[in-house]
């Protein structure tokens, strides 16, 4: 005893750890061979454990997504695959300093598959308890999973598309406990100190790290339905205990560890997928996604892989005050609203004289609606004061839940990419188009499974090829969102939209020439009937021009249009005009129609005018379109 | 469901209020109730990448507002998830007597699913017991809701 207490110190004096080693470099020393012998590192899942992926210019052909030193423990691993497999064997019988922090501890998922891999038996590792990591997983407590989808939201960029988490949930989940559920979501982790442009700009170009985070599913939904306002639609999973698991052991390996985040392709969405493929090799995630991963396309491939079992709804707490102010008369509408900014007229007449039952829908609404008010501003102790009074007389009054129809999920809309053939006639001459566009959704297209009056398109382009020859190009946009919301006795969002591309325009009385331009505008729209909209929007624009004298040119603008949705299809009417600072003037009128065919199918005819000054120039054209 | 609330050994309850907010200085239940919560304008900052804000958080503690790490958030001497994030919601569940907030509570503090009904309505009656002024704080709520439950001959047991 005391001669090992001697070598003991001595090890510690000299920097080498006499005792355990012999024994430990021998056992990992075979094992590390067996794993070379084996071609362990080339095996599938240690690549995606290690989220490598191919790469050119790495001398192993591999790299890492992973963006920290702190998830490799061989200095080459982020490159060597086989580096860090034969460094973590060896790790894995590393004597035993901190527990917690020891690679059996830190990365359970690696140690438990080279385990099985080369047979090792569980005696032969140190004897290690996990107090951190088994603490965590019975907190975390979950026996099944859910993908959950919150819908698309076009007042934030990172949203624009939707957005994806992971909800992690115990046995009885259906029993109410969802609100405590665990949610991992991975987004930037952002530098609060940059300004919001600053934010766009990095979350683009991939200047902050992609981290995971877990929190109580509540927070989400704070988040999501509470003050953004969006739907959450949850996909829950037929995943496995053993897959949830062992998804759960990964999830751990990934605790504080940076990746590089892509707004575009390496998001949120691409990185849960890794997590699902990873626990069922079997199914083709990635490989469906080369480029940009937009979230919902996510979904409808989880759902094609047969991971989901079942599908809720969530509405977003607009989407239930809307429901309780329909089922309100005008009377008790303007009540409600008067009743939210004072409610010293609960002790008037025209609010005591009600029924009890309306009392308690108009206190209600005048309380959510209050609420609603003050997500969007830093409460002061008026408005704390007013809530509070709201809600004393919301408890002396009876109170029904509400129940919101659910609307058609998200996944059983028309798919992303959009490819378009057709023909038209303008200026006395035919011509057949070709239309293309990366993604997403236009106001026309088929709604179901989209919101009424939220465009969101990227990447659009449009050709014409004349007869007789001449092709054209004839639209190119890089970004087009077109957001209308309804202006009512409630809610006052404005509309606007934003526009930035290339088109060709009328320029001057016998000139038509390519523009580059960006264009903006606000305004507002109502709804004079269910599945309608009227909007009126004042504009400015910037073009270039060769014609133009002005290098760029500038411009004012109105527009004014009329959207209805049917059954069938989506019909709209709009007038815009621009009047420029060199005293040109610009103006077109549209008409379009789109008759759905099918999900991913539609025929669209577009007729209209163009006019410059005293010309006009009249134009009609139909096209196919299928979604893909 | 596994239990949220574990006595914590031999510390005995204790309803009094505590010197510093549980969580230390800055966690959620320090919060008050209807008033000075960050509105969307700051929200709208953090999810222009659907970040975090710096405040690195894996579900290790209670805590996702500010929450000390590694401390534990206690109430009569027992830890205790942090819900204070969802008291406004939880004021509206009482005040009506029903809704998701109040159902998330009850299975915080292990209610079985037996007693549920009996807590909406003894929340829901006690509603001006427990929401006394709109500058209370979480903690004030939470203190509150357990004095009502140890005077309530089946709630009692939870709130021990």
């Amino acid at each position: 005893m005391l001669f090992r207490y001697v070598v003991f110190i001595v090890g510690i004096f000299l920097n080498f750890p006499i005792l355990a080693e012999p024994v430990v470099k021998s056992s990992s020393a075979i094992y590390q061979q067996k794993a070379i012998a084996l071609s362990l590192a080339n095996d599938p899942l240690w690549l995606a454990l290690i989220h490598y992926y191919p790469a050119t210019f790495s001398s192993s052909g591999f790299k890492s997504y992973v963006d920290d030193a702190g998830f490799f423990l061989s200095v080459s691993g982020e490159t060597d695959p086989q580096a860090e497999l034969l460094t973590t064997i060896n790790a894995l019988f590393a004597a035993v300093t901190q527990p917690d922090e020891h690679a059996i501890c830190r990365f359970p998922y690696r140690a438990k598959w080279i385990q099985e891999q080369l047979g090792i038996s569980a005696n032969d590792f140190p004897d290690v308890s996990c107090t951190d990591y088994q603490q965590w997983r019975e907190q975390v407590n979950a026996v099944k999973a859910s993908l959950i989808f919150p819908a698309a939201y076009l007042n934030s960029p990172s949203s624009m598309f939707g957005h994806t988490l992971l909800r992690f949930d115990p046995a009885d989940v259906d029993s109410g406990s969802d609100w405590l559920s665990w949610a991992l979501n991975f987004g930037a982790n952002i530098n609060m100190e940059d300004n919001s442009l600053f934010y766009a700009y990095r979350g683009l170009a991939g200047g902050y790290p992609g981290v995971y985070n877990m929190m109580r599913y509540f927070e989400k939904i704070k988040e999501y339905n509470y003050m953004e306002n969006r739907d959450m639609w949850e996909y829950q999973l037929n995943l496995t205990q053993d897959e949830v698991d062992r998804m759960l052991s990964h999830v751990w390996e990934l605790k504080n560890i940076n990746f590089d985040y892509y707004f575009l392709d390496e998001n949120c969405s691409f990185r849960l997928l890794e997590l699902l493929e990873l626990v069922r090799p079997e199914s083709r995630l990635i490989e469906k996604f080369p480029l940009a991963t937009i979230p919902i396309d996510t979904v409808r491939a989880v759902i094609e892989e047969e991971f989901v079992a079942r599908r809720v709804f969530r509405p977003s707490e607009a989407l239930v005050l809307n429901e309780r102010i329909h089922g309100l008369n005008d009377d008790e509408k303007r009540l409600a609203k008067a009743l939210a900014e004072d409610a010293t007229l609960l002790d008037d007449e025209p609010f005591l004289s009600l029924s009890d039952d309306r009392k308690g829908e108009v206190v209600q609404v005048a309380y959510s609606y209050a609420r609603f008010e003050q997500r969007k501003v830093a409460r002061d102790t008026s408005m704390a004061k007013r809530s509070f009074q709201l809600l004393q007389a919301l408890n002396k009054t009876p109170s029904k839940p509400v129940s919101v129809p659910v609307p058609a999920a998200p996944d059983l809309g028309h798919k992303s990419s959009l490819l378009g053939v057709g023909g038209g006639y303008q200026d006395d001459r035919f011509y057949s188009r070709l239309t293309y566009r990366y993604n997403y959704h236009d106001l026309l297209d088929r709604i179901e499974g989209y919101q009424q009056g939220a465009a969101i398109m990227a990447g659009r382009l449009d050709y014409r090829h004349y007869e007789g020859g001449l092709g054209q190009l004839e639209r190119l946009d890089v970004i087009d969102i077109f957001s209308l919301s309804d202006w009512n006795l409630f809610m006052h969002s404005p509309s606007w939209r934003v526009q930035a591309g290339y088109e060709r325009v009328m320029v001057g009385e016998e000139n038509r020439d390519g523009a580059y331009q960006v264009n903006a505008g606000v305004g507002l729209a109502v709804a004079p009937m269910a599945a309608s909209k009227i909007y009126s929007l004042a504009e400015a624009r910037l073009e270039h021009t060769s014609i133009q004298k002005a290098f760029i040119n500038t411009g004012v603008g109105a527009r004014l249009g009329y959207l209805w949705y049917a059954d069938w299809g989506t019909q709209q009417v709009e007038a815009s005009g621009t009047y420029f600072l060199d005293d040109s003037y610009r103006a077109r009128l549209d008409i379009k129609q789109n008759w759905v065919l099918g999900t991913q199918h539609a025929l669209r005819l577009d007729a209209g005018l163009e006019f410059v000054r005293d010309v006009e120039s009249p134009f009609i054209e139909a096209s196919y379109r299928f979604y893909f | 469901m596994k239990k949220l609330l574990v006595a914590a050994g031999l510390m005995t309850a204790s309803l009094t209020a505590f010197a510093e907010a549980p969580g230390g200085p800055g966690c959620g239940w320090g919060n008050m109730l209807l008033n000075g919560q960050k509105g969307l304008p700051m929200h709208l900052l953090a999810t222009i990448t659907n970040g975090t804000s710096g405040n690195n958080t894996f579900g290790m503690t209670s805590g996702t507002n500010g929450c000390s790490v590694g401390g534990t958030l206690t109430y009569g001497g027992k830890s205790m998830i942090d819900l204070s994030s969802i008291m406004d919601e939880f004021s509206e569940d009482v005040a009506r007597g029903h809704g998701d907030a109040m159902t998330t509570i009850a299975v915080a503090l292990d209610v079985q699913a037996e007693d549920r009904v009996v807590f909406n309505e003894v929340m829901h009656e006690n509603f001006t017991a427990i929401f006394t002024a709109e500058d209370m704080t979480a903690e004030d709520v939470m203190v509150n809701v357990l004095a009502v439950m140890k005077s309530d001959s089946r709630l009692a047991k939870y709130a021990a």
